[in-house]
């Protein structure tokens, strides 16, 4: 099989038809001179013929070295059926994709297996010669390049596969994303061999088998390239523990990621055994690098594939922002990395809250918001976790909204075009909005001017009234209202309304909790960064039995929680999405960058008015803490790719799937891999251009002889 | 004719028109040559009897017969029919070959020139000089003569002389040998691009005849040297329907050597047979060809040649 590098060059061809064109020009343009002495020039009709095919060959001879250059830049290569040795060398440019996962920290023989993978990477580079080019990939979540595009000189390649050995792996492996990035750096390759090697321990979710559709495009656009790179998967086995096993702790689950002080919070986490053994380990529940007294508690002992679910409960008194994690004890787990799972979290010092009261009572606990006022900030409370406000409707100013960070309307009828436009900036600029509805409010007036048609924010429209009926826990859901679905009688169940406002959820809002009849009962939507809560029922003690139902306290401490903290809430970002950390309260003006302490690098502060943030595009797993010169600091956290902790392998289905229809192979011997690359199948690719160019030559100097040859004239 | 003057020559045109251009040439060439030399190169004939006529009032009396005289009783006196030493025939070609001329004259006109300069030459020695030009067949045929007006008419004939076809110039040259009966000089002015062993039989039979043969052979320097580079079609000057493609670099080697080896010939042929061989390139002037040729045939006289 013969193929060429430089498939445009072969256009270089047509310049074979030059000494042709010539020769026929010459041919016509030959002047014609009269002459007398005729009979010496007539050397006969044997002496011309020899002339004309001296002529002719002299013309084939200038065809042919034009074409054999053109041929030579085309650089044609013999594949490794061919097996004529012509003596041609065959350069090759090479991408290596470490697989840059938690499972290649594993021990191998030697050392980690990413290590191993590095000691390799160098000892092949070392075998590289003059005109070789590398590129190097750590594919992580997401594929990191470390020399890109191709380099040919070695230094750098040699320095981050150095650095390879030197560090760990994080998270999980993508190492199709690895692939199609490698195909595009070998797009504008030169050289006509390429090699394409992963270097991986063949752990299945790095390899994402079951993704097949990304498989078949990557297929395509191998198809596509103009040289075909050959594909290795080098595998690096881990030396397999019979005895242990790899224990992980799943994704944090918080009660709330902003809270008050002493406001309890409750983290939920999963420790899963991987195998092979069975395993017993130590938990315990971390915060802020320290342990929570009486946490610790031991797990098992958890049978191979079992999962342990715990629940830990604890409140942090500093304001600020701290990092929650659960960690298991040390102990003979072959991958470190998912012991330890993180969840950010932020201490507020009291959420402000402002009243609306739509119907104020002539009498106390008869208006809209007394019980609602009495639940959040009880009267004796000295340091109350939330500042409640009560005024009535026409004290809905810029001045009285200030600082607060959620509003309550209760039951008010409508709004002047002042109030709604300034309810409108509110929620957009991240505070939160409870609206209840009674027998007072305006529905025509909620939907024209709120709902879809108006400003777009209300969650639901508003039909009509209707009643009785009951909260059916069954269909509470979300992280506020799941909490009180909870148990085999919740006592929310027991409450009942007089009536309530039926609602039909408008696009984008999500139904938290429904009465016993169906309708939504609680209506959410987000509204830029803030929230909107729509409540089909009013919360005083005409409209039903809530306020005095024991869970009325709690409940409205919930959602207060919930819509004053929604955009200040750190959230926990899957492995790729980029991690955005508030920087609470903003640094001077005069700073522009924070440090990122996990990486001792510097990240730019982004402002949006008074608020400021950062944004780590390419976060590991794990907990990230960003500080600034006046003493702030602030955390976020990445959570795992949990297939990581996955250690299962390709199997021979799977790898007999992935090698189909394209030379991906898979070797676990690194010398084999190098016989393969070096000595054998591969190489056997040989570029002829060289062979080419000497019959160019020849064919030049061929030209020369004749042209003198017949210059001199033979007689 | 062709009007590229000899600038040397630096012709009045008034003298130009009164005489023909090449009376005129060929008398300047001569008084060059004249003055270079001594004595006629051209001498050793009697002077020759005509006839007799009846003596007239006037006539010398030296020239009376008185031999003739005592057999009839009547006087009679002897007519000479000219006053010459030689009887010369000027033998030029014009045929096709000889119209080619590039970087200089043509063939034939430089033949022209050298012939009425000798023509000149010797009829102001008072030779008798006659003229042969011919194309494909003998063209002009202008007995030999003495007499200075017809150095005139030798000039008219030679200009009249048209390029004609391909020539065999042995074929004129035997037809001459056959028609000439008294022994004279045979000057013959042609490129000799012919079969070398026609040409050399033709050349003998003229000796045989006892003729003196003096070859001038005029050459271009193109033919001399083929200088061509470029390829080009050469057209038979000869044979419209004849031509060849011809790439000069490949071919010159062999052309030079064919050439020369003509030309090589047909100089020792006639040498061998004792006649004279001048090359007359038309690179070089008439009066240095006839300088040339007569020094040559003055110091080949004091050797001892007739």
């Amino acid at each position: 099989m013969i193929g060429l590098v430089n498939l445009a060059m072969l256009a270089g061809l047509a310049g074979m038809v030059i000494p042709l064109a010539i020769h026929l020009l010459h041919r016509q343009r030959d002047p014609v001179i009269d002459w007398g002495a005729m009979q010496f020039l007539d050397l006969g009709k044997q002496s011309r013929r020899r002339v004309q095919i001296t002529e002719l060959l002299l013309m084939l001879a200038r065809m042919a070295v034009l074409g054999l250059v053109a041929l030579a830049l085309a650089r044609p290569y013999l594949n490794p059926s061919v097996t004529l040795n012509l003596g041609g060398s065959s350069r090759r440019d090479v991408v290596m994709i470490f697989d840059g996962s938690d499972s290649m920290t594993r021990m191998g023989e030697t050392a980690t297996l990413r290590k191993e993978s590095a000691t390799w990477a160098k000892r092949f580079l070392g075998k590289l010669g003059a005109g070789d080019s590398v590129a190097i990939l750590d594919a992580r979540d997401r594929v990191e390049p470390l020399v890109s595009p191709l380099a040919y000189d070695l230094k750098a390649p040699l320095q981050q596969v150095q650095f390879v050995g030197a560090t760990r792996g994080f998270g999980s492996s993508d190492l199709p994303a690895g692939l199609a990035e490698a195909f595009r750096i070998l797009g504008s390759a030169q050289n006509s061999v390429s090699d394409v090697i992963f270097l991986s321990d063949a752990q299945r979710h790095a390899w994402r088998p079951g993704d097949a559709r990304r498989w078949s495009l990557l297929k395509q656009l191998y198809a596509k390239m103009s040289i075909k790179p050959n594909l290795w998967a080098l595998s690096f086995k881990p030396t397999i523990s019979t005895e242990g096993g790899n224990a992980s702790v799943s994704e944090l689950i918080l009660s709330r990621s902003t809270l008050t002080p002493g406001l309890p919070l409750q983290v939920s986490a999963t420790v899963t055994n991987h195998g092979p053994a069975t395993l017993s380990r130590t938990v315990r529940l971390m915060v802020d690098g320290d342990e929570v007294p009486g946490t610790s508690q031991v797990v098992g002992p958890l049978p191979a594939g079992s999962k342990s679910s715990l629940v830990f409960k604890t409140a942090i008194n500093n304001v600020g922002s701290h990092i929650v994690y659960v960690e298991l004890g040390r102990g003979g787990d072959s991958i470190g990395s998912d012991d330890t799972s993180f969840a950010a979290v932020r201490v507020v010092e009291a959420l402000d809250t402002l009243l609306i009261d739509g119907e104020p009572g002539t009498e106390p606990l008869t208006g809209e918001v007394d019980f609602l006022r009495a639940a959040l900030a009880p009267t004796d409370d000295r340091t109350p976790q939330i500042r409640a406000k009560v005024i009535g409707q026409v004290g809905l100013t810029t001045e009285s909204i200030r600082e607060m960070s959620m509003i309550v309307l209760a039951n008010v009828d409508r709004f002047t075009s002042d109030q709604l436009a300034l309810l409108g900036r509110f929620v957009e600029g991240g505070g939160g909005l409870l609206i209840t509805l009674g027998d007072r409010v305006d529905e025509e007036f909620y939907n024209d001017r709120l709902g879809a048609q108006g400003l777009g924010w209300l969650p639901a429209r508003l039909v009509g009234r209707k009643g009785p009926a009951h909260p059916e826990p069954s269909t509470f859901v979300g992280p506020v209202m799941s909490g009180f679905g909870l148990g085999e009688d919740p006592v929310l169940k027991a409450c009942e309304f007089v009536n309530y406002t039926r609602l039909e959820p408008s696009a984008g809002a999500a139904v938290t909790a429904r009465f016993d009849t169906g309708d939504p009962w609680l209506v959410e939507k987000s509204v830029g960064k803030g929230r909107v809560l729509l409540v089909a029922s009013a919360l005083d003690a005409e409209g039903g039995t809530l306020p005095v139902n024991p869970d009325f306290v709690p409940l409205v401490h919930e959602w207060a929680m919930a819509l004053g903290t929604s955009s200040l809430s750190p959230r926990t970002v899957s492995p790729g999405e980029p991690l955005v950390i508030e920087l609470i309260p903003p640094p001077s003006a005069d700073v522009d960058s924070v440090k990122h302490v996990f990486r001792a690098g510097k990240v730019p502060i982004i402002r949006d008015g008074e608020r400021a943030y950062v944004r780590i595009d390419d976060a590991d797993a794990g907990s990230h803490r960003v500080e600034w010169p006046e003493g702030g600091f602030a955390y976020g956290a990445v959570k795992r790719d949990e297939a990581e902790s996955d250690m299962s392998e390709l199997d021979t289905a799977e790898i007999a799937k992935l090698s189909e229809g394209w030379p991906l192979r898979f070797v676990n011997e690194p010398d084999q891999l190098e016989v393969n690359i070096f000595g054998g199948e591969s190489s056997g690719r040989r570029e002829t251009w060289r062979v080419l160019v000497l019959a160019a030559l020849g064919g030049l100097c061929l030209e020369v002889w004749m042209t003198r040859r017949m210059v001199r004239g033979r007689g | 004719m062709n009007s590229d003057l000899d600038p040397e020559l630096n012709l009045d045109p008034t003298a130009l028109a009164r005489f023909g251009r090449l009376e005129l040439l060929a008398r300047l060439v001569v008084e060059g040559v004249m003055s270079g030399l001594h004595k006629s190169p051209f001498k050793g004939f009697s002077v020759e009897f005509a006839e007799h006529r009846q003596y007239g009032p006037g006539d010398e009396i030296r020239h009376i017969d008185w031999r003739a005289f005592g057999k009839s009783d009547r006087y009679f006196v002897k007519e000479f029919e000219e006053e010459t030493n030689l009887k010369a025939y000027l033998v030029v070609d014009a045929s096709g070959s000889m119209a080619y001329g590039l970087s200089t004259a043509t063939k034939l006109e430089h033949a022209r020139k050298i012939a009425a300069s000798l023509a000149y030459l010797m009829i102001s020695q008072r030779d008798a000089v006659g003229l042969i030009t011919f194309d494909t067949e003998a063209r002009a045929m202008i007995p030999p003569r003495s007499a200075p007006g017809h150095f005139s008419v030798l000039c008219r004939a030679m200009e009249q002389a048209q390029i004609g076809g391909e020539t065999p110039l042995s074929s004129i040259l035997h037809g001459l040998a056959e028609r000439i009966k008294r022994r004279g000089l045979v000057v013959i002015l042609s490129d000799g691009f012919d079969e070398l062993g026609t040409l050399t039989n033709a050349l003998r039979h003229l000796r045989h005849r006892r003729h003196e043969v003096l070859f001038l052979q005029i050459l271009t320097p193109e033919e001399e040297n083929f200088p061509f580079r470029r390829s080009a079609k050469f057209r038979n000057l000869e044979r419209v329907d004849n031509q060849l493609r011809v790439d000069p670099n490949s071919l010159r080697a062999a052309y030079l050597e064919r050439f020369r080896t003509h030309c090589q010939g047909l100089s020792e042929a006639l040498r061998a047979m004792n006649a004279d061989y001048q090359k007359a390139s038309t690179v070089e002037t008439p009066d240095r060809i006839l300088l040339d040729y007569l020094a040559r045939r003055a110091s080949a006289s004091r050797g001892g040649r007739a």
